[in-house]
């Protein structure tokens, strides 16, 4: 007697259709990471040139160099900066546009443009904008006597993170306001209208409807997010190249300018294997701890036939 | 949580015109830059241009590879968009809309190459890619920007699939239609605004790619908007800001002009239709 | 058109089992309505016939073959769903043709027999317009076209009426009528409406629990339901209970409740049990000045020509149907018989219809 129904009869129909997007992810991304931690066990030091198997020695020569712990430790900042503030800072504009107000069509359109554009326009539109002679946001606050000399935005190596994660942000809050939005405008109108006629305040419609509909999409920004976040590299490279000194120096600058610029490209495929590493642990951790939320295909069954 | 107090209104106005401000601004700011000459720039940026020219736009379509860039990017972006497209429509459909066992972890896995560190793993990449014939190559290029592009595109796409009656599909089945031709005729056109989004998504990942394209076009006549741009800008030892500034605009309007036409599609076609 | 035949079936979804040991047989040209609450198990059933859902044991046939193993598009059944399942990016005319194109008819023939069915359902004018652009009535009707313009073996219908407001879901449902018995179809209906199942069903299958706990005419579910859970579910206002005591003097047989005394006509005297259930219309009626079952009113709807009269009878609730003309308000004590040809009883134990021999 058969057990086939309709819906379960497509799973070969279901696994023939993701399966060239696995493919694709297999061969863009797993195949270079087994080809990398072939690369860190040599001593090759440019791409083609000759090596010799060394086993870990890249590794412990990375765990006793000061600027890769340095960079972990910057690395780590940066994510927490860019990764978690922007998720959430991104979470309260959304609330805050979330309601009709005049312009919002024209708010949720273009409120993603700095997104949309290269890392090289934001460079220059910041680059400019932060200039210490003539630069826009210099003479303003000069101007209001906010300051006597010139803010060194990206020279000054206490300030320049701090601009960096400002300009980061610039660039993918707006992205993620937009799908939180399009969330946003995923619950249900009646839950909120049953709510305030049960008299329910603002915080309390959120806390019970808006933050557990959220919840899916929160988790799956929160991990994504966080990995994007650790993975920046052009806006650090165009605007500050890791300095002043190694003050913007996290883990994928100072692997790529090892790799390219000090010519050990075994050692920062090493580095990079690290942080992968770290970061398969970090993924593993989150998913883990919010596991209820990554049921991402959630209907069942039997959810589906009612 | 509509009703609240005008004091309350007035200043979430406020707030809302700020983050636009700091948002949009910059572009206006770099537009007006645009049509200064270098020289004034530099000297100080006030509000008010003594002069306006159009030099640093003569420089940059005349002189510099502008428009080869842009043809390159866009060759890049279209194939990003034709090969991704059908697989996160086809990605989709089978994490959301077809059952088996294992399609979450499927999904997760997709989603897990956010993890890998793009700038770290540049030597593989290129070293597998030279053994494939794909560097110096657009298609390898957009390759790339697909792998990057599909598995959130996956997940951008659910809110739009699940907002579709499963019923649809049952009707069909019984109706003797077919599953992939149910998938062609009857979820992918009602799907249309999600398909927007996402070739929009697709579009935008490819546009604003700059490592890969660093990586693998070797050749300067293949380069891409942002690598070309990259390389006048911050290759010399002064940034000539007037013309910095053409280039970021010259950079910055295919997509304004994208979003003019299709812009207020995107956030429809990642919400579940809710959006007028 | 075809017979359908459901033997022993069985639903389980892991260890739950929704539908079981159902047994029906539909004659060709039937139509069979599966009434019950939800949750009952009806609409899976509907399913299995249909084939979008796996049975788990038992066989499904349609006409005489074998259906268990045939994809819902092999079955030649087409089906209604209650929220319609349009395909709302195409126009009325390629909704209705699209099954015929798919499976390959020829092109004149799909023109000719979409403009039968857009004739027959009253949507010539409405051919060229989107889903979106149709009344509910209309979009309820395309569906129903949607089935009918493929000539089906069955048809096979989920609640299609249900998203209707109460006025067009008479007109519809009137219609239906019409259409289906024109067409001589054998028609699977499901719905939770009791009012809906019996004046469509040539015969109801009630389900509750999974289980087909009577199958038979409307007339003789109404007026000899075959458990409790029957006769409450069909009828409205639904009939009322009443525990009572059986006692027995000189071969006349006596119900006793707390408050009342009733003896038994003959033909209900063939029955050991000492306790049962006794169940009565609340139009079964009669009001009486004195004697009889009496109780206080506590609420009083008027329904029209009629009016409900809600009593406490001792401890029980009842409800009576009167005609409205009756000047009755709450706070008032009434005194009512019931008439013993119309009387239920039911076993205590299983609720089920206590037999007597002059029923079949």
């Amino acid at each position: 007697m058969t057990k086939q129904d309709f819906r379960s009869r497509d799973a070969r129909l279901g696994f023939l259709l993701i399966l060239p997007a696995v493919i694709l992810v297999i061969l863009v991304v797993i195949l270079p990471i087994i080809s990398g931690i072939q690369i860190s066990f040599t001593s090759q030091r440019v791409v083609g040139s000759e090596y010799e198997l060394i086993g870990l020695k890249n590794y412990f020569e990375l765990f006793e160099d000061k600027q890769f712990i340095a960079s972990l430790g910057k690395s780590a900042i940066w994510v927490l900066a860019n990764g978690f503030f922007q998720t959430l800072a991104a979470l309260l504009i959304a609330l805050l546009l979330n309601q009709p107000f005049r312009g919002q069509n024209f708010v949720r359109t273009w409120i993603i443009l700095p997104w949309a554009v290269p890392a090289a326009v934001t460079a220059i539109l910041w680059r400019w904008m932060f200039d210490a002679s003539a630069g826009i946001v210099n003479t303003t606050i000069k101007s209001m006597d906010l300051v006597q000399k010139p803010v060194l935005f990206l020279a000054n190596p206490d300030i320049a993170g701090v601009s960096l994660t400002f300009v980061n942000s610039w660039r993918y809050i707006p992205f993620l306001t937009i799908i939180f939005l399009a969330s946003l405008a995923s619950v249900p109108e009646e839950e909120y209208e049953a709510a305030q006629v049960d008299g329910a305040s603002a915080w309390l419609q959120f806390k019970t409807i808006t933050f557990p509909n959220l919840m899916p999409t929160l988790t799956v920004l929160g991990l994504v997010g966080t990995l994007w976040a650790s993975n920046v590299f052009d806006i650090i490279w165009m605007m500050t190249r890791g300095g002043p000194g190694d003050a913007t120096t996290t883990v994928p600058v100072l692997m790529y300018d090892m790799a390219f610029y000090g010519y050990n490209i075994s050692k920062a495929t090493a580095g990079a294997i690290i942080f992968l590493f770290l970061l398969i642990i970090f993924a593993f951790l989150f998913i883990f701890a919010n596991r209820k939320q990554f049921v991402i295909a959630s209907e069942t069954f039997q959810d589906l036939s009612k | 949580m509509k009703s609240q107090s005008s004091v309350f209104s007035i200043l979430r106005i406020f707030v809302i015109v700020l983050i636009m401000f700091i948002l949009l601004a910059p572009f206006l700011w770099i537009l007006l830059a645009s049509f200064r000459p270098n020289m004034e720039l530099v000297r100080n940026q006030s509000l008010i241009p003594n002069t306006l020219t159009i030099e640093n736009y003569v420089s940059l379509f005349g002189k510099s590879g502008y428009w080869q860039w842009i043809i390159n990017s866009f060759i890049v972006a279209t194939y990003t968009v034709l090969i991704s497209l059908p697989l996160i429509v086809a990605g989709a459909y089978s994490v959301y809309r077809t059952h088996y066992w294992g399609r979450n972890a499927l999904s997760l896995f997709l989603l897990s190459v956010y993890i890998f560190p793009t700038a770290l793993l540049v030597v593989p990449i290129f070293r597998i890619f030279n053994s494939l014939s794909l560097v110096d190559s657009h298609l390898g290029c957009a390759l790339l920007n697909t792998a990057f592009a599909v598995p959130f595109g996956i997940w951008l796409l659910q809110a739009f699939l699940k907002s579709l009656p499963p019923e649809l599909e049952e009707a069909a089945a019984v109706d003797g239609i077919g599953r992939m031709r149910t998938l062609f005729q009857i979820i992918i056109p009602q799907a249309a605004p999600g398909i927007i989004a996402i070739a929009m998504f697709a579009f935008i990942v490819s546009w604003t790619e700059y490592l890969f394209a660093m990586t693998l076009l070797l050749s300067n006549d293949l380069h891409t908007l942002p690598i070309g741009l990259t390389g006048i800008v911050f290759g010399q030892y002064r940034v000539n800001w007037g013309f910095a500034a053409a280039g970021a605009v010259g950079s910055a309007i295919p997509v304004f002009l994208l979003f003019l036409i299709v812009g207020r599609w995107f956030i429809r076609g990642i919400s579940a239709g809710a959006i007028k | 058109m075809a017979s359908v035949a459901l033997k022993n079936l069985y639903k389980n979804f892991g260890q739950t089992t929704v539908v079981r040991n159902v047994n029906v047989e539909i004659d060709d040209g039937e139509f069979l309505v599966f009434v019950g609450p939800s949750g009952c198990g009806k609409t899976t059933t509907l399913r299995m016939v249909v084939g979008l859902e796996a049975i788990s044991e038992g066989e499904i046939y349609i006409g005489n073959n074998l259906v268990n193993d045939l994809p819902p598009g092999d079955r030649d059944v087409a089906m209604v769903f209650q929220n319609y399942a349009l395909y709302s990016h195409m126009t009325v005319s390629r909704n209705l043709g699209f099954a015929l194109k798919a499976r390959g008819v020829d092109e004149r023939e799909i023109i000719n027999r979409v403009q039968r069915v857009a004739k027959m359902l009253d949507l010539e004018e409405m051919l060229e317009r989107k889903p979106r652009q149709l009344s509910g009535g209309q979009r309820q009707r395309v569906a129903l076209g949607r089935a009918v313009v493929r000539s089906p073996k069955v048809f096979l219908m989920d609640e299609p009426l249900s998203n209707l407001d109460a006025l067009l879901r008479l007109q519809t449902r009137k219609e239906l009528i019409e259409l289906t018995s024109e067409l001589k179809s054998t028609v699977i209906y499901v719905t939770h409406d009791q009012v809906e199942a019996m004046t469509m069903g040539h015969r109801l299958a009630v389900m509750n629990k999974g289980e087909v706990v009577q199958l038979d005419t409307p007339e003789k579910v109404f007026n000899e339901p075959a458990n409790r859970f029957v006769a409450e579910f069909i009828g409205s206002p639904p009939m009322n209970f009443l525990d009572v005591e059986v006692s027995e003097k000189s071969h006349k047989k006596t119900i006793r409740a707390d408050s009342f005394e009733l003896e038994l006509p003959n033909s209900m005297s063939s029955f050991s049990d000492s306790k049962a259930i006794m169940g009565f219309r609340p139009h079964d009626i009669k009001l009486v000045s004195e004697g009889g079952l009496g109780g206080r009113v506590t609420v009083v709807e008027t329904l029209g020509a009629e009016k409900l009269i809600y009593l406490k009878v001792g401890n029980n609730s009842l409800s009576i149907l009167v005609p409205a003309t009756e000047k009755i308000s709450s706070g008032e004590h009434l005194h009512f018989e019931i008439n013993k040809d119309h009387l239920h009883l039911f076993n205590r134990d299983d609720e089920k219809r206590i037999l007597f021999p002059t029923e079949s």
